[in-house]
């Protein structure tokens, strides 16, 4: 037997402390809701459909809308905005590997500044978003999945998938949701 | 005697158990591996004067410490010689440099994954092949340089293939991607002093490509050769066409370059000719390729009413390698992450 030095990272470099994510509203009514659109097909029609149902059925004010390449985090400037106008923010949508980390980034972004988050997932990158919630030591980060593929789909559908949805994502915001782990 | 700082296990001085220990904790590619043994290790850094326990940066998505002494170890498991280590340590430094966005290639679904290409005197030393064949098998630095690298991003970054790492198909690029510039056949400049380094020194470009495309025309006539490389250029279905700051690759062989060279092209010339001529009708992409294309900025669609394959001429790499024996080039596809980064060898 040899003493094999192990390629992995060492168990030190690992994030010792889990950082805690914004406290949830108490409701949403009344409350300004920031929605971070990737641009990919389907979270425009995801946008239009949330909006819609937040300001009709949850008594949200105001949605404010920041829309951004799919291959991008929020730039600084735009998180700072969002952080000083928003109650929270729906961040999305994780339908490929590089742009869910990109969503990942924004909302843990978000929740350090002390907003409440929920991002947005199709099922095949829930993995994907686990493995990095748990890498990156935000375990407590909200999670709303969407059916994959969701972008291909006829926009009737997509428009069905987001309003079977919004429960799951409001409640994300107020505590209510089964988003957490 | 280093004092390493990473966990050790007793195992048997034996590939395949520590490949099958190795595999069953998914730190692996799948191959066979040489056992990293603290004598191994000692000898791999060797071959740098880096402090083992000095960290070239955070990798994503672990961010755990690439240090020296990481990066060695994964070059045993590959196969590395001491030689090589400093080729690797480069590269490293090249896709941790956050312009590369290695934080979006780990995860990416598309199949980008790191090619380095090795320019000046280390290209001897550490035995990376840039003549006949260099884009295949038969030389070590070829082979291991690419496959530590690879070993690094899944077993320190964390970008285990299926779980972190999203690609939908892989690309077999993934395994081990690393060439030599032939500096000695190429009528021009070698890359790298195109670039911002000296000529006699030693550096790696790493940019992530996603597949190879056969340039293939026997014609010693640079009209007809031209023609040939921009229809294999002008490809509305790679990832590339989506990114308008996307750096593709233009790998030709020495005997390409050189009748290009004759009829008068160098390095900016040719890119010149392939930015104006390398274009794409403006409603050649379909609806969901147009929007994701439009995201990147709306001025930056069209040049000139057609799309380009990428909107720079500077972005596209020209790099000579290959032998002069025939007439295959090959175009290698870049797209929205992983664009250009030359670092200097530092020997």
């Amino acid at each position: 037997m040899v003493a094999v030095l192990m390629p992995h990272p060492e168990p030190a470099d690992a994030v010792s402390s889990p950082t805690p994510v914004a406290p949830r509203l108490t409701t949403l009514a009344g409350r300004t809701i920031g929605i971070v659109n990737n641009s990919w097909h389907c979270m425009d029609i995801v946008t239009e459909e949330l909006r819609r149902a937040l300001c009709a059925d949850y008594a949200v004010a105001e949605v404010v809308e920041v829309k951004i390449s799919a291959a991008q985090t929020l730039p600084a400037p735009e998180l700072e905005r969002l952080a000083g106008v928003c109650d929270a923010v729906v961040v999305g949508i994780g339908t490929c590997g590089s742009c869910s980390r990109w969503v990942l980034h924004d909302a843990m972004e978000l929740e350090r500044h002390k907003v409440p988050t929920v991002s947005l997932f199709t099922k095949v990158f829930e993995v994907l978003a686990r493995a990095v919630q748990d890498l990156e030591g935000f375990p407590g980060l909200r999670l709303a999945i969407l059916p994959h593929p969701l972008n291909p789909l006829p926009d009737d559908q997509i428009r069905a998938a987001a309003n079977a949805a919004v429960a799951e994502i409001a409640g994300s915001l107020t505590g209510a949701g089964t988003g957490a782990r | 005697m280093i004092r390493f700082a990473s966990t050790t296990v007793d195992l048997p001085d034996d590939s395949e158990a520590v490949s099958d220990y190795l595999y069953e904790r998914g730190l692996s590619d799948g191959l066979p591996v040489i056992v990293p043994t603290v004598e191994r290790v000692e000898r791999m850094l060797s071959g740098t004067r880096r402090d083992p326990a000095s960290s070239l940066g955070a990798m994503p998505p672990s961010n755990a410490p690439a240090t020296v002494e990481k990066v060695a170890i994964n070059a045993v498991l590959a196969g590395c010689k001491p030689e090589q280590l400093p080729v690797l340590i480069a590269a490293v430094e090249a896709v941790l440099d956050p312009a590369w966005k290695l934080d979006a290639v780990q995860p990416t679904t598309m199949a980008l994954g790191p090619m380095v290409i090795v320019n000046g005197p280390v290209r001897g030393r550490a035995d990376v092949n840039g003549g006949t064949g260099s884009l295949g098998p038969g030389w070590r630095g070829n082979a291991t340089i690419g496959r530590a690298l690879r070993l690094l991003l899944i077993n320190l970054g964390g970008a285990r293939p299926g779980d972190v790492d999203r690609s939908t198909q892989g690309f077999p690029g993934k395994y081990s991607f690393c060439f030599a510039e032939n500096e000695e056949e190429s009528p021009w400049e070698p890359l790298h002093a195109t670039r911002g380094l000296e000529a006699a020194e030693s550096a790696v470009t790493v940019v992530a490509v996603s597949s190879s495309t056969n340039v293939s025309d026997s014609t010693d006539d640079a009209a007809d050769l031209l023609r040939t490389i921009t229809g294999g250029l002008t490809n509305p279905s790679t990832a590339n066409v989506m990114d308008p700051l996307s750096t593709p690759v233009l790998a030709l062989n020495a005997l390409h370059a050189t009748i290009l060279a004759r009829a008068g092209f160098g390095r900016a010339q040719l890119q010149d000719y392939l930015f104006e001529h390398v274009r794409l009708p403006a409603d050649a992409l379909s609806a969901r390729r147009a929007h994701l294309r439009r995201s990147a900025g709306e001025d930056l669609f069209l040049v000139d009413g057609r799309i380009p394959f990428t909107n720079d001429p500077g972005n596209i790499l020209i790099v000579v390698t290959g032998g002069m024996g025939g007439n295959h080039s090959t175009y290698m596809q870049n797209g929205l992450y992983g664009h250009a980064i030359s670092r200097r060898v530092d020997e």
